[in-house]
């Protein structure tokens, strides 16, 4: 499964977006991966996703792969949506 | 008397002696591989060690301090990290040593950083550097306590730059400043510094590392952009520093970006 999302947070994909995203990627036992640029990174890993160097605008691929994948995916859409707000 | 001009990450104005602080890059050493299983382990039992430090950092963190808790949480982040862990575990499997494993995936990463173009990603690799130190410490001294900085008086701590775990450990009380040759405001460090109100400039002439400790200093982390000669320069009078960082708020700002201010250093008598 796959989505389109465009980054809409100001300061782009930086430690604590990253990290953010890593951790909720990181609750579904599908595969989530990121694509940009030619290059496809483990959504799990922070460390990863921070090496996009993703900026506001950029419009990324999410791909999930596993049993939980259609869930990963809404969960995910909403995290960039919400500009990687953890929900209260 | 001497005048080093750097760039303010941190605003505020310290006077003490100086401490200048030299820290050896820590490298994994060349010693022959055990096997694959003992070596994972070693790297597991560094990675433990290096996160039950950070988990302790956040416990003593001052309370409060939303950026310290951030940027002590990015950290122990990188520690986790299941990409950099496979990837070590990987050499591993190709016979490296756990230290040479982890130390070749951190470069990789810290030069994944630098290439990105936002210079906030590009100071991340600091960070990298800095929990790789701890995690290598712990693979070379598994049962010893890593040696962070310690302060026993007032100091203004002086160095080629400064990792946030550094500050983090450090005994506030006694740190009225820091001043680095390297580093920018964009750094973790900074930002801790800004978080905590400790005054730090960035950009000094590497010169000011051949000050002797215990040399005294006026950090003057004013607006920075007031005259770089107030009165206070001719006669040192450390009792007014504080007059004369109001005065200087009172100044006319020519610039956000890349203010100049100073570090006037002075032979302890």
């Amino acid at each position: 499964m796959e989505i389109t999302k465009k980054i809409i947070n100001d300061d782009g994909m930086h430690a604590r977006p990253a990290g953010v995203l890593a951790k909720t990627a990181s609750a579904f036992t599908s595969k989530v991966d990121i694509l940009f640029n030619g290059r496809s990174v483990n959504a799990k890993s922070a460390m990863m996703v921070m090496t996009l160097g993703l900026a506001k605008d950029n419009e990324i691929r999410i791909q999930a792969d596993g049993p939980d994948a259609e869930l990963a995916l809404a969960k995910i859409s909403e995290l960039i949506d919400s500009q990687f707000q953890v929900p209260g | 008397m001497k005048t080093f001009v750097g760039t303010v990450a941190s605003e505020g104005f310290a006077n003490g002696a100086v401490r200048i602080v030299t820290t050896e890059k820590r490298l994994p050493t060349l010693r022959a591989s055990q096997s694959v299983d003992v070596e994972k382990k070693i790297l597991a039992t560094a990675l433990a060690a290096a996160t039950t430090d950070l988990d302790h950092m956040q416990v003593n963190s001052k309370s409060g301090v939303k950026e310290s808790t951030e940027i002590i949480e990015a950290h122990i982040m990188m520690l986790q990290d299941p990409e950099v862990l496979a990837l070590s575990q990987a050499e591993i499997d190709t016979g490296q040593n756990a230290e040479s494993a982890y130390a070749s995936v951190i470069e990789n990463f810290r030069q994944m950083f630098l290439d990105v173009p936002d210079p906030i990603i590009q100071q991340r690799a600091i960070d990298l550097y800095d929990i790789s130190q701890r995690v290598l410490f712990y693979m070379q001294f598994p049962n010893e306590k890593y040696p962070d900085l310690t302060l026993d008086k007032p100091t203004i701590l002086v160095a080629k730059d400064f990792t946030p775990s550094q500050i983090f450990t450090i005994d506030k009380k006694y740190l009225l400043g820091i001043a680095t040759v390297e580093g920018a405001p964009t750094s973790h460090t900074s930002i801790l510094a800004r978080s905590l109100e400790i005054p730090f400039l960035v950009g000094l002439d590497a010169a000011v590392l051949t000050e002797p400790t215990s040399t005294l200093a006026l950090l003057n982390g004013g607006t920075g952009h007031s005259p770089l000669n107030p009165p206070i320069q001719r006669q040192p009078n450390f009792c007014n520093i504080r007059a004369i960082f109001n005065w200087q708020k009172k100044m006319p700002k020519s610039s956000k970006a890349s203010r100049p201010v100073q570090l006037m250093v002075c032979k302890l008598l």
